[in-house]
């Protein structure tokens, strides 16, 4: 990994030096399971569920999502899942679903990021 | 991937990892996959259905709590029911934090909490070192079992071995009589039988009968010592020549003292009181110290009964053979000296019993009304 993508993928909220030191500093393991982010369901999952009002499957999406932003050190994007699901155990639905605009924004930064 | 994983031969070697996010199930199976087979489920029903298939192939399950279908903690519940999580490692690789399902989880017998977002290299040392310690505690445990089995098997050997050298030497003696092998098994199960088939058995354990049963076998082994000229004289033996031959009780006694691989057999002590005062008799007017009632062991008295059952009902060189009711008449009504009352009321019970047991014998019915000796 260069230090270009480094820094990009830093400004994206990805902790590379954090998610490195998970995948034993195996760099290229790394970037495959990155990759992996892209085929990921679970945010297409919260954003239909939040869409279709389905604060249950919601609730669960954004679980998974959290986990899987954690296993790869996207973060920024696991800190603003976490705040989602506290407020959805809350019971505050308006206000969980007031994040998306926010965590959509964030998705798509990694996923540029990701790509580039 | 370097891991210090050490398994025992045909140890289960399958991982299940149940996790709905396949992102975190392949994560984990890249870790262990160098030295396990990896089995996924992605969820606590599809995890359990993959156990009750693989049951025995599985070393190890990895469980996510937060699932969709059934989740971690109600699978580890289902798990926990059957008792799977003491010979199985599971481990929960959980979101949350709260201390209550951590605590639930381990009363429930998970062997560690990994919280997420997993740390591999740590996943793996905490992974490996409980499988590897369950595996050697199965390991032990087979270990231990096959080494009692072979101990019990070698003991049997030592068992069946000691019932042959038994057998031969009861059966030695009887051929010197012109006795088949046949005469010590007989003398075997008439004692067998009177012991259990009366209540008899309430005075008796189960290895006890066994013992006084094998004891039995040995009870003339005395006769070694007896001339031929005397043991096989066709007709009335001299007084002189039945005191020759009353002495095989006294010396079956003192022959079995003089083995010392005999004393530690638990039949020993049955053997020398049998040998030695099988006849005897109720009045005390038998040989050889004229014991009377009960100081004459019971043991004895029982094979002394089962000894002039067999000595009548067969063919012997100083008489013919009797029929089986002529047999007990004779008996019970102490025409072969006296018997304790309760056990000819016993004996007189089983007879039938008795009669099936010779009926393979085939003896031919004869009656006959002369007072017969019994050597």
């Amino acid at each position: 990994m260069d230090a270009t993508r480094k820094a990009r993928l830093e400004a994206a909220g990805i902790n590379v030096d954090g998610a490195l030191e998970r995948f034993m500093g195996n760099a290229s393991m790394l970037e495959r399971y990155l990759g992996r982010f892209l085929e990921e369901k679970s945010y297409a999952a919260l954003s239909d569920a939040v869409a279709a009002d389905d604060a249950a499957a919601a609730a669960a999406a954004v679980h998974t999502l959290k986990s899987v932003c954690g296993t790869i050190g996207c973060e920024r994007m696991r800190e603003l899942a976490l705040a989602q699901e506290a407020k959805m155990r809350a019971g505050d639905w308006p206000g969980a679903k007031a994040m998306m605009p926010e965590l959509a924004a964030e998705y798509a930064g990694i996923c540029a990021a990701l790509r580039g | 991937m370097q891991t210090s994983f050490k398994r025992h031969k045909g140890a289960p070697n399958t991982m299940l990892i149940v996790d709905d996010d396949e992102l975190n199930r392949d994560i984990l199976a890249m870790l262990f996959e160098a030295d396990h087979a990896i089995l996924q489920a992605a969820n606590g029903l599809e995890g359990l259905k993959a156990f009750s298939e693989r049951s025995e192939d599985i070393c190890a399950i990895l469980l996510d709590v937060m699932m969709p279908v059934m989740g971690g903690m109600e699978m580890l519940e289902a798990l926990a029911r059957t008792h799977v999580p003491e010979r199985v490692p599971v481990f929960l690789i959980t979101g949350e934090s709260g201390g209550e399902v951590i605590k639930q989880a381990y009363d429930l017998g998970v062997m560690d909490v990994i919280s997420k977002p997993i740390t591999p290299h740590i996943v793996l040392r905490r992974v490996n070192s409980v499988m590897e310690l369950f595996a050697a505690r199965n390991h032990l445990a087979d270990v231990v079992a096959e080494q009692t089995e072979e101990l019990r098997e070698q003991n049997k050997q030592l068992q069946s071995f000691n019932m042959g050298m038994i057998e031969a030497l009861a059966t030695a003696t009887e051929f010197r009589s012109g006795e088949s092998g046949e005469h010590v098994r007989r003398i075997h199960d008439i004692t067998r039988l009177l012991l259990v088939s009366s209540p008899l058995r309430e005075q008796f354990s189960e290895e006890d009968i066994r013992q006084i049963s094998l004891a039995a076998i040995l009870h003339d082994v005395g006769k070694i010592s007896v001339p031929d000229a005397i043991l096989n004289k066709p007709g009335k033996l001299t007084p002189e020549e039945f005191a020759i031959m009353q002495r095989h009780t006294v010396s079956g006694d003192e022959m079995l003292t003089r083995i010392p691989q005999l004393k530690g057999l638990p039949f020993y002590d049955y053997a020398r009181l049998i040998a030695r005062h099988h006849h005897e008799r109720w009045d005390g007017k038998g040989y050889p110290d004229g014991l009377a009632g009960d100081a004459i062991p019971l043991c004895a008295q029982i094979v002394g009964v089962a000894d002039v059952y067999d000595a009548l009902v067969s063919l012997r060189v100083y008489k013919p053979p009797f029929g089986h009711m002529d047999a007990v008449d004779m008996i019970v009504n102490g025409r072969c000296g006296v018997f304790n009352p309760l056990l000819m009321e016993y004996f007189r019970d089983i007879a039938p019993s008795i009669r099936e047991l010779y009926a393979r014998s085939a003896q031919t019915e004869m009656q006959t009304e002369t007072q017969t000796e019994t050597r």
